[in-house]
């Protein structure tokens, strides 16, 4: 047999394998797609008998966000510091605090996520909220703009991780006017060792969940208006932390943080 | 002619470029569309779990993080009012998770600290705070290395079975009752708020200590927790039938192949490897015995870490729905032995073995563990649970026995497990 016949013979069978695979491909997505339909036909109709609504708006098929576990590490942690501060000496201070100095500021990182920054250079401008944002890329943290709150000189800022909301991770910043500012929060580890979708809630599951805590707990609503994920941190080691997925549902009357591994209510301040 | 030829000869070749192009792309868009349909997600997976059997075998955090939990929290709100997690396993793993790293913080801050009276205690617990009752003695330098830190300061030097965070004006302080029943208090650089935010998560649930609800012939730290009123089931067997000694060779670092066995009459199966000894008794209880050392030595920490892989791999592997938990560390400086016990628990109560003193004993000298005692036994919760005799009516029984100290205990007679109140 020749090379052109041979080749003749891959090619035909390429061919059958790429158009077996394409329909098989396309077919999954039919199924995915009905699938989804239903579910949220579904959904929708067990809310409609329990009297509530679900607005057009919500977005019923949004990703499961895993179990993500980061832990600290001393290294990163002293770039980032520098990246704000300048050059910078670092002090242990015992139980995993570190205390850092440098030409534009000191801060304390705490094997907790906790800290404070004081900064006296580096930023500037009038516009508190980006020099927040500043201040948080700098140590190498994305944040939610929605959840940014300006009241006079104090900014509030939530951390992202993935772009998703982590709850709990909030700093607080007080300017000074010019160039000098202090920030106090929590902020996310930044090295990853694991991450798992395993055991998490979908979005389908958590309005169902949802629907069991409004018959449990009382509460009573008419209409879901939103339905987001986000993350709660968790350090249960010092320097080694877990970010709960949670489901951030919410009603017109009533707004809940649903664990997505446990199922439980997180209290988000 | 030739040109004709010449040209289809050129036509030919690029054909076969062509082909060979279409088959490359061809192959591309089958690995695409393989990775579509999901192929590869189950290679990965399987490979997956693999890699878990694997991580199994390293005992790596389990044992020093189960170490690390109390035995129960204890939460104080100020005035008198308080909640406690205890003999629930999930309630106690929950609760501590909220501070273990503050207290590793604490041990690792830790200024050094001053002996204070019992009313200093006692007026401490009135506080806010959280007390955190091991019911054995911890070293607080083990402690601080399980939460993540190190015990730098002389808090490390001190064993203790209660440690309490307790938020005062000055920032929170460390407090610990050590074994000699002696009371000390350390300033240390955890946040106020940080602790503050941590409780603000609990409700008071009527959890009382002995001495604040006139039980005077209990110890007056037992914890009184009137809501207890049912535990989880329990039933145990004997994990001998198919258990494989090779287990324990792996686990003893002696070989499969030169291990000589032979069975004594009361069916004790006896393995001889040079100067190590194993005896596997039918019941599960296993004897270890090396009669030289030869080690380089080893710091206190890492004689714990060597007797606690140990027992991860032994005990940990069949126990089922029971933890291991470290149970007592003592040295003896006169012969540089290191005596490492472990118990069972069973949501977070000492199950108590009849006939034995704990469910292992592992003795480590110049760094090699030279003896060993273990009983091997497999709980498993039965799904249903026991009714307890109310806390208080338990009390007015353990006051007419001589009082003590009164907590909640498995009974593993060898055939049975029960579950009740103790007093020690």
């Amino acid at each position: 047999m020749s090379t052109a016949q041979v080749k003749n013979i891959i090619l035909a069978i390429l061919a059958l394998l790429n158009a077996f695979l394409l329909v098989l491909v396309l077919a999954d997505r039919v199924e995915e797609r009905e699938s989804r339909e239903t579910a949220e036909s579904a959904i929708v109709s067990v809310f409609r008998r329990n009297g509530i609504t679900i607005s057009e708006d919500v977005e019923l098929t949004a990703e499961t966000p895993a179990v993500v576990t980061v832990t600290r590490s001393q290294d990163t942690e002293y770039e980032l510091v520098e990246r704000l501060l300048g050059s910078s000496s670092a002090e242990p201070l015992g139980g995993n605090i570190w205390f850092y100095s440098g030409k534009n500021g000191q801060a304390q990182f705490r094997g907790t996520g906790e800290y404070d920054v004081v900064v006296t250079g580096g930023i500037s401008g009038s516009d508190t909220a980006k020099s927040a944002k500043k201040v948080m890329n700098r140590l190498g943290m994305e944040l939610d703009d929605s959840l940014t709150l300006v009241s006079g000189s104090t900014v509030t800022v939530t951390a992202c991780w993935d772009g998703l909301p982590v709850y709990n991770a909030v700093t607080t910043f007080t300017f000074y006017g010019g160039e000098e500012a202090v920030a106090s929060g929590t902020r996310v580890f930044d090295t990853v060792t694991s991450s798992s979708t395993d055991g998490v809630m979908s979005s389908y599951n958590a309005l169902i969940r949802f629907l069991e805590l409004v018959e449990t707990e009382g509460y009573v609503c008419s209409e879901i208006t939103s339905l987001s994920a986000g993350y709660i941190m968790s350090v249960s080691v010092s320097g080694e932390s877990t970010l709960d997925p949670v489901w951030h549902v919410a009603a017109d009357t009533v707004e809940l943080y649903i664990n997505a591994v446990t199922g439980r209510i997180e209290t988000v301040d | 002619m030739g040109r004709i030829t010449d040209f289809f000869c050129s036509g030919r070749r690029s054909a076969e470029i062509v082909k060979s192009a279409l088959i490359a792309v061809l192959v591309c868009t089958a690995a695409l569309l393989l990775a579509k349909v999901g192929y590869y997600d189950k290679l990965i997976t399987r490979q997956s779990f693999e890699s878990e059997v694997t991580a199994a075998a390293d005992y790596g955090d389990d044992m020093t993080r189960e170490s690390a939990i109390p035995a129960a929290v204890i939460i104080s709100f100020g005035e008198g009012e308080r909640y406690a997690a205890a003999w629930d396993d999930t309630a106690v793993t929950s609760a501590f998770s909220r501070f273990a790293a503050l207290l590793g913080e604490a041990l690792g801050s830790a200024e050094a600290g001053e002996d204070i009276t019992e009313s200093d205690w006692r007026a401490a617990l009135e506080e806010q705070g959280a007390v955190f009752d091991y019911c054995y003695p911890r070293r607080l330098d083990f402690l601080a290395q399980w939460l993540g830190t190190d015990a730098e300061s002389d808090a490390g030097e001190h064993e203790a079975r209660r440690v309490a965070l307790i938020a005062s004006e000055g920032g929170v302080e460390l407090y610990f009752t050590d074994t000699d029943g002696a009371f000390r208090r350390c300033s240390t650089a955890v946040s106020v708020q940080a602790l503050t935010t941590a409780l603000s998560a609990f409700e008071p649930n009527g959890a009382q200590f002995a001495y604040e609800c006139g039980q005077d012939a209990l110890a007056p730290y037992t914890l009184m927790l009137p809501s207890k009123s049912e535990a989880q089931a329990v039933a145990a067997e004997n994990p001998m039938s198919g258990y494989s000694a090779a287990r324990l060779f792996t686990a003893l670092g002696m070989s499969g192949n030169a291990a000589s066995p032979y069975t004594e009459p009361d069916g004790v199966s006896v393995y001889v490897d040079g100067e190590k000894t194993l005896r596997i008794s039918p019941d599960g209880a296993v004897t270890y015995r090396c009669s030289s050392g030869g080690g380089s030595g080893a710091t206190a920490y890492e004689a714990m870490t060597s007797a606690m892989e140990l027992v991860y791999l032994t005990l940990g592997e069949t126990s089922g729905d029971a933890n291991v938990v470290l149970a007592g560390f003592e040295y003896d400086e006169e012969a540089d032995e290191y005596t490492v016990r472990f118990d069972y628990v069973i949501d977070r109560c000492t199950v108590a073995l009849a006939d034995y003193d704990c469910a292992a004993t592992v003795v480590v000298s110049s760094g090699v563990i030279t003896r060993a005692s273990l009983l091997l036994r497999s709980y498993s919760l039965t799904g249903e649970s026991v009714e307890l005799l109310p806390m208080e009516r338990a009390a007015v029984a353990a006051s007419v026995s001589g009082g003590g100290e009164m907590r909640l205990v498995y009974g593993d007679n060898g055939v049975s497990v029960t579950c009740g109140w103790a007093v020690a």
